[in-house]
């Protein structure tokens, strides 16, 4: 049995931080204690591998990734502002709580949407309110995002875009959308490499989104648009399927790698 | 001599040089992403959490009290991030009694090519993120960083004793979990 106190001298030794008065009493517990020869080359050895493990060079994008958020800084903090706005709108007005509220509320029947979902394999419509949610947490004040991919969304009486912004492990998942048809646009992702954060919805009153995808309703004639906030569960790229449908027709379908 | 050049260079921060401020990232970027990288494990994490302790320390410079070593105050944001971003990502393990359920017995052949194919290295490194996130800090500090007790304590803003019994706690749960793994070193 080998106590706190001797573990501590046994520490102190190791790391040479022992007194002389503490090295005897160490001296007399070993002699009692033949278990504490080996606990102790253990830890020596332990800590001599410990002190060998090598510094990593960082990679050549920190520091310019710092310092371009850094010059420009009042530039891009006018542009996080504008960037941002629009979730800061939607919290101010319904407030967090409400938005908890609601989107907890709705998690039963989203799940089910989602069921649904897997069954026929096209986006089922749910009443926003039936949407599942998560924590709406959006970004710190000040954050600095980073722009990623933007990639035209285009078929026959449809313009759009699909954009990605980032905040360290956050995502931002934007879809666009301009058309003169009814459609529906949804989005499906791993959940096991990427969770929803927060949503940020269209102005649409039918959209839908969840957990575990979503669905934007386009009125005719209409443009409309939609955030995603994903969390990145590893560094791995992710993939996000976008799909775009007028009636039972797919007009658009694209999977997008997020990461970096 | 270090220390001064990093109160000039907090200095000409402060009085509007950014490339100052460049100079103390090209100074500090090796530790602070070997901080975050140690407390975190992967590789993209750390750089978000090395550029966002970096962008912090920017913005809050003018909160930065010269009488504290710069690297002391910078480490202890660099830390705040990591842990920030492992709350974020609810990826607060707490080491309760190892996980050995998944580790197959020693003596195995299964067991014998596994610790053939790992370095030590990992072996240490895979450990270590066993260790509740507080212990794991300790010992980035004084084996990765090579700080002293007096400097781990001013960076967290804990007593030297405390820092000294976590960081001897945190060893022996370290040990441990690589005896449970099948990593022990008796020669």
């Amino acid at each position: 049995m080998i106590d706190d106190r001797i573990l501590e001298l046994i520490n102190k030794d190791i790391d040479g931080t022992i007194l002389p008065a503490e090295r005897e009493m160490l001296e007399e517990y070993r002699q009692r204690n033949p278990d504490i020869d080996p606990l102790a080359e253990e830890l020596r050895h332990m800590v001599a591998d410990l002190d060998g493990i090598r510094p990593v060079d960082p990679p050549p994008t920190l520091r310019p990734g710092v310092l371009r958020a850094l010059l420009p800084t009042e530039h891009a903090q006018a542009q996080v502002v504008r960037r941002t706005s629009p979730i800061r709108e939607f919290a101010a007005r319904f407030g967090r709580l409400q938005l908890v509220y609601a989107f907890s509320g709705g998690a039963v029947l989203g799940a089910l949407a989602v069921v649904l979902l897997m069954k026929t394999g096209t986006p089922a419509t749910v009443r926003p309110e039936d949407a599942a949610g998560s924590v709406i947490a959006g970004l710190p004040a000040g954050a600095l995002l980073e722009q990623g991919a933007v990639v035209p969304i285009s078929a026959p009486g449809v313009q759009g875009t699909i954009s990605t912004q980032y905040f360290q492990s956050i995502v931002l998942f934007t879809v666009k959308i301009s058309s003169n048809d009814r459609l529906r646009a949804s989005y499906a992702f791993d959940p096991a490499s990427t969770a929803v954060r927060a949503f940020q919805r269209g102005s649409t009153a039918d959209n839908s989104l969840g957990v575990h995808g979503g669905v934007l309703e386009v009125q005719s004639p209409g443009t409309d648009a939609y955030t995603v906030y994903f969390d990145r569960k590893s560094g791995a790229p992710a993939p996000i399927r976008f799909t775009l449908y007028s009636a039972d027709t797919q007009l658009f379908d694209k999977t997008l790698q997020i990461g970096k | 001599m270090n220390e001064q050049v990093d109160d000039d260079l907090v200095r000409q921060s402060l009085e509007g040089d950014r490339e100052a401020f460049g100079v103390l990232v090209d100074r500090y970027q090796k530790p602070v992403y070997n901080i975050a990288l140690r407390i975190l494990r992967d590789e993209a994490d750390a750089e978000d959490a090395a550029q966002s302790a970096f962008i912090r320390a920017f913005q809050r410079l003018k909160t930065f009290d010269a009488s504290q070593k710069f690297f002391s105050w910078l480490y202890r944001i660099a830390v705040n991030e990591s842990i920030n971003l492992l709350k974020q990502q609810n990826r607060f393990e707490r080491f309760e009694g190892g996980t050995g359920d998944d580790v197959p017995d020693s003596g195995t052949e299964e067991h014998e090519a596994r610790i053939e194919a790992e370095s030590r290295e990992q072996q240490l490194l895979d450990g270590l993120m066993e260790l509740r996130v507080d212990q794991r800090v300790v010992i980035v500090l004084k084996h990765f960083q090579g700080l002293s007790y007096i400097e781990i304590g001013e960076i967290l803003g804990i007593p030297e004793r405390t820092v000294k019994s976590r960081l001897f706690t945190a060893r022996t749960v370290l040990k441990n979990v690589l005896l449970k793994k099948g990593m022990g070193r008796h020669d």
